[in-house]
């Protein structure tokens, strides 16, 4: 039990993250298999459910505010707060980009499946595992695992660029599946800003709980924990 | 780093009531025109220290110092410095308005008549007025001259005492809580007075409010059972402080 009034407010915003990490966790999760299975009623309720999200971001501002103003934090407490709002911005804009995702995979359904699919869902799987290691990152305020997180987003850069060359390859020699690629790019897009926003998360994790500043990083491997 | 010029310093200061070592090895520069704030729970020292910087704990039965003092690389302690151009040089404001029970006009003028700063009336009248502007409060007492000292609010008294202080021209403020008993208005004119004055003095805050001190001072020091757990930029302290103790106190975990 937290031992004030004080921790209670910390723990109340702790615990609206935890909620979206859940809830992004579950919706990016969804996308990912509705995209693999051509699953358009569960495409359908990723779209429908990223109100909550919303929501719950308007609800981590409001808490926020609420504490900087009547309490004054300061040191770890004031890092975790204003840290926490920038993740709930960066959670909020991962549920847009699993909607991105549903409403592209509603159109390619339509049509048969691309070969180039088996490509854009390894990099699904690789998006998705830096989001849940960012996850833990927070949970257990472990640095190092945040920077772990970090330095795997070119990773996934690099394999949005082979994706968008080859489906460009594709479109010169095949104008037939122009418009499935196009949807297949924004698709590989929406997961590759996945990685960048995991990585802000990852960021805003080190920065709670060490109180160093490592956005916009060239060289993640400077820092060591 | 700092690269500013140290107008004071402790080194290894450690001062005695008694049997009783009130603070120990305690060592801080002091940076010209810069405020330091001087943090930590009740108890922990930090009055006894700003009350070492320019000798008042002379005054005090049975206390005892050793370590040293500087004020501009000079012993402060040494048998050459005289406690009553020190304590002109390094001026103190107390918690608590203690204006003289004289006019608000012979409060500031009282010490600089004593120091013989200001010989003609028309000077002594010029170095009140000055005196009074400093301290933000001419505005206000500009046409009562006169009246009692006791008579101004608190705000405005403890403005005075500012005031008083300023006339004698020193070089390093003390001031020991000076807001603690005014209120929120009275208490922003005296932190705006701070910011204003650090152009001209260095100054050294005593406070139990962890905002005044974030909000007024360049420099934090946090004291605990009479030792200096740490100090640095203030805004390095109270974002990211290096020791544990520190960032328990100053979010309110201890203390």
């Amino acid at each position: 039990m937290p031992e004030t009034h004080f921790e209670q407010e910390l723990e109340k915003l702790e615990v609206t993250i935890m909620r979206m990490f859940t809830l992004t966790e579950r919706s990016l999760n969804k996308a990912i298999i509705a995209m693999g299975e051509r699953d358009d009623d569960r495409a359908q309720e990723v779209i429908e459910e990223d109100e909550q999200l919303n929501n719950l971001e308007v609800e981590v501002d409001d808490i926020t505010l609420h504490i900087l103003a009547l309490w004054q934090p300061v040191a770890k407490d004031l890092r975790f707060i204003t840290g926490c709002s920038r993740i709930a911005t960066n959670l909020e804009r991962i549920g847009d980009q699993a909607t991105n995702i549903c409403e592209r995979v509603l159109m390619l359904n339509q049509k048969p499946k691309l070969d180039l699919m088996n490509s854009v869902e390894a990099l699904a799987e690789k998006a998705l595992t830096m989001f849940r290691n960012v996850i833990g990152a927070f949970s257990d305020q472990d640095s190092e695992a945040a920077m772990q997180v970090c330095r795997t987003d070119s990773d996934v850069d690099d394999m949005n660029i082979r994706i968008m060359r080859k489906l460009i390859d594709f479109m010169i020699t095949e104008n037939v599946i122009v418009e499935r690629a196009v949807h297949c790019i924004i698709i590989a897009n929406a997961l590759e800003r996945v990685g960048d926003l995991s990585t802000n998360i990852g960021e805003d994790v080190v920065f709670i709980s060490r109180g160093i500043n490592v956005k916009h990083c060239d060289n993640y491997d400077r820092f060591s924990f | 780093m700092n690269d500013a010029q140290v107008k004071m310093a402790t080194r290894e200061l450690n001062v005695y009531y008694g049997e009783h070592r009130a603070l120990q090895d305690v060592s801080i520069p002091f940076y010209a025109h810069q405020v330091t704030a001087l943090i930590g729970p009740s108890g922990c020292g930090k009055s006894t220290y700003i009350r070492c910087l320019n000798r008042m704990n002379d005054l005090v039965p049975n206390s005892r110092i050793e370590g040293e003092v500087y004020l501009d690389r000079e012993e402060i302690y040494s048998t050459s410095m005289d406690a009553v151009e020190l304590r002109r040089r390094v001026g103190m404001v107390f918690q608590k308005p203690n204006p003289f029970p004289k006019s608000v006009y012979e409060n500031v003028a009282y010490a600089p008549r004593i120091h013989g700063l200001a010989r003609k009336g028309t000077e002594m009248d010029q170095l009140v007025e000055t005196s009074l502007r400093k301290a933000g409060l001419w505005e206000e007492v500009g046409d009562r001259l006169s009246l009692p000292a006791t008579s101004l609010s608190g705000g405005q008294q403890q403005r005075l005492c500012i005031a008083r202080a300023l006339a004698v021209e020193p070089e390093v403020l003390l001031m020991d809580e000076p807001a603690s008993a005014l209120d929120p208005i009275a208490t922003q004119k005296i932190e705006d007075l701070i910011y204003e004055l650090k152009s001209r003095l260095t100054i050294i805050i005593v406070t139990h409010n962890m905002q005044q001190a974030s909000r007024v001072s360049d420099r934090t020091a946090f004291f605990y059972m009479g030792e200096v757990v740490e100090v640095d930029d203030t805004q390095t302290l109270f974002t990211r402080p290096s020791k544990k103790q520190t960032e328990e106190y100053i979010t309110g975990r201890f203390g």
